[in-house]
């Protein structure tokens, strides 16, 4: 049994509701897809207290099932106007699991500023936030612990999220406490400003109980075991995400200054935003090259990257925000990097959307790309809150729209990731295809080789992707561990019905993702999205990406019948 | 037939090398064959085999193993990849 709290932020007043069986299984992506769909939240403001925020954990949550402690943030986003599911690593579902909550709902708006504490017990109280307003993230943890104690876990509101910026996330606890582990995208940190609920703390206690918890043990050992035989696996560990770089920059899919080119340097030994550059000059330096953002998982493809004096700089540097941040804005050194990341981790905002949003306004000539100043006072401006700071908080196709600025790169708002949609084909249709705006997570698959292939071709590879990505999304798993959860149903099947009294068998794990999709995509019918909405901007199709030379190729209109027929065998 | 080989990240830490020109023997002409050649190597050169590897010639995906490798192309290898 797990529960479920509704909480009225305006009553001050909690619901509880007894979760058994099917009910916890199907959590994450798909429970956020089936509320807001069911609750017509498509007719909400997004920046209303109607609009619910939701916090969901996965049914292996609590334990140290490897990659299974994911958190899903969901509501109407007010970046792209369309469904969103942002999600995150970190320590709060893992603590929500070891209070046996399966999720929670903020519903309405305070009256003012607002903690809300859960306990283990399970009590939830209200508490004064107002100390904690404008602070940094990193201060806010700090005082947290210091009141809390140790064993919590937390989400917070940034500063940028107070005054409902729409880079905004919400930032939750790693495993050494670091407010690093973002729900970042579409918006979420504003919808929680415009609740007023500034930070929740939820206390770790044990063990959740299980239907037979002793199998379910049994397949954490075993999923463990496949993990560690992976090749994918290990290269996780050693090298991050990081290494996704030196194949986008060597095939030429890297955004270089705002989507100008797909290449930093054709020499692979001199591009340093890659994982092999990364990893060797952070070992020399005494950083981690290995870290785990959630309990228990066993991939650790974060790190703590180290200065030269071998201090935390900061943790993680991913390559989305290497990419975004880094050559999308024309810089060549990881360090410059880092150091922004490091700010642009305390202020709680999307390194992916602030990166696009940065490369924007270079675009528009209020910066020269490379100038890693001209960044850090920009990021100083959202801090403040300033007039520019503000504006820029509103993100890339915002920003576009005021300076008159004709290649933007999003798709439904949303800042394209660090993708080439001409060169990293499938990655492309995913971000066109979703419902959640440009976001690479729902369906990335950087190494398919697309030369030569039909839009039907890729659009089929995209599904299956999005399917299994949407599939671990609403279990709570991290995509990460896809080389062993998608070639073995059989065991994560297993592994929920002894977790929880189910009787599936191995087709629901595609039958759920798809229908997560599906849920999705009504919802932004509903929401009033067309299909040419799924377009990308006109520059893709017009400017040939050097050195490839690559046009995009794949238009919305034929994406979607692709997709039509696919769905409808 | 000539070809520059260029390892990636684990590929590169496993063989201890960031490239190489090599002279391959007849009937090495696909990038499944140039794989089998270098494992053929012993050691560490078998890690190149494992499952999620990839091979990029001349800059772009290689479809699979019977993809064509000419006279002075560029291989690359790489590890399976996924972004954050």
């Amino acid at each position: 049994m797990r529960t479920y709290l509704d909480i009225d932020l305006a009553g001050r007043s909690v619901s509880r509701e007894e979760l058994h069986g099917e009910r916890i299984v199907r959590a994450g992506r798909h429970y956020i897809a089936r509320t807001l769909l069911d609750r017509r939240i498509y007719e909400v403001d997004p920046l209303s207290p109607a609009n619910p925020l939701i916090f969901s954990a996965g049914p292996f949550a609590g334990t140290n099932f490897s990659n299974a402690n994911r958190l899903s943030v969901g509501c109407r986003s007010p970046l792209t106007g369309g469904i969103k599911e942002a999600n995150a690593g970190g320590t709060f579902a893992f603590a929500l699991g070891q209070c046996e909550i399966a999720g929670l709902t903020l519903e309405g708006a305070c009256p003012d500023w607002t903690l809300i504490r859960i306990t283990r017990e399970g009590d939830v109280a209200f508490e004064d936030a107002r100390e904690y307003l404008g602070l940094g993230n990193n201060e806010v943890a700090r005082r947290l612990f210091e009141r809390y104690g140790r064993k919590i876990s937390y989400a917070i509101c940034g500063p940028v999220g107070e005054y409902l910026g729409l880079v905004a996330g919400i930032a939750f606890a790693d495993t050494d406490g670091r407010p690093s582990r973002l729900a970042a995208r579409g918006g979420v940190g504003a919808v929680m400003g415009v609740k007023r609920v500034k930070v929740i703390v939820v206390d770790q206690h044990k063990m959740p109980t299980f239907h037979d918890r002793k199998k379910v043990m049994g397949a954490v050992r075993e999923y463990g075991t496949k993990l560690g035989k992976e090749a994918a696996i290990d290269s996780f560990k050693r090298f991050g995400t990081a290494a996704v770089g030196d194949f986008t920059n060597y095939v030429g899919g890297l955004p270089v200054r705002n989507f100008r080119v797909g290449q930093l340097t054709p020499d692979k030994e001199s591009f340093k935003l890659g994982g092999a550059h990364i990893r060797e000059r952070n070992l020399a330096r005494g950083g981690q090259t290995a870290h785990a953002c959630m309990p228990g998982c066993m991939i650790e493809c974060s790190n703590v990257y180290a200065d030269e004096a071998g201090k935390e700089l900061v943790s993680p540097l991913e390559y989305e925000t290497l990419g975004l941040m880094g050559s999308n804005c024309g810089l060549e050194d990881p360090d410059d990097v880092a150091r922004l990341n490091a700010v642009v981790n305390d202020l709680g905002i999307d390194t992916i959307e602030i990166g696009a949003t940065l490369g924007v306004l270079m675009e528009a000539g209020q910066g020269a790309f490379g100038d890693a100043a001209f960044m850090m006072a920009a990021l100083e401006d959202i801090r403040a809150g300033t007039e520019r700071g503000r504006l820029l908080a509103q993100g890339a196709a915002r920003v576009g729209e005021h300076y008159g600025v004709a290649r933007v790169p999003v798709i439904k708002r949303q800042g394209i990731s660090a993708y080439d949609p001409r060169v990293i084909e499938v990655t492309g249709i995913s971000m066109m295809l979703t419902a959640q705006g440009a976001d690479h997570t729902v369906g990335n698959l950087p190494g398919f080789d697309c030369n030569g292939k039909t839009t039907e071709e890729l659009v089929a590879a995209s599904l299956g992707a999005q399917v299994g990505a949407a599939t671990a999304d609403s279990l709570g798993l991290c995509i990460f561990g896809r080389s062993v959860t998608d070639t073995n149903p059989e065991l994560i099947v297993a592994a929920l019905n002894d977790a929880h009294g189910t009787s599936f068998d191995h087709s629901f794990l595609k039958a759920l993702g798809r229908e997560v999709l599906e849920l999705e995509w009504a919802f932004n019918r509903a929401a009033g999205f067309a299909e040419s909405d799924d377009e990308l901007p006109d520059f893709f199709y017009r400017e040939p990406l050097e050195p490839s030379g690559k046009t995009a190729r794949h238009h919305a209109d034929e994406v979607q019948r692709s997709l039509r027929e696919l769905l409808s065998r | 037939m000539r070809v520059r080989v260029l390892y990636f990240a684990d590929a590169r830490e496993a063989v201890g090398r960031a490239e190489e020109w090599l002279e391959l023997p007849p009937g090495v002409a696909t990038v499944g064959a140039l794989r089998d050649h270098l494992c053929a190597r012993g050691g560490p050169w078998t890690t190149l085999a494992r499952r999620g590897t990839r091979f990029a010639v001349n800059r772009a995906v290689a479809p699979g193993a019977s993809a064509p490798i000419r006279d002075g192309d560029e291989v690359a290898v790489f590890p399976a990849i996924s972004g954050g």
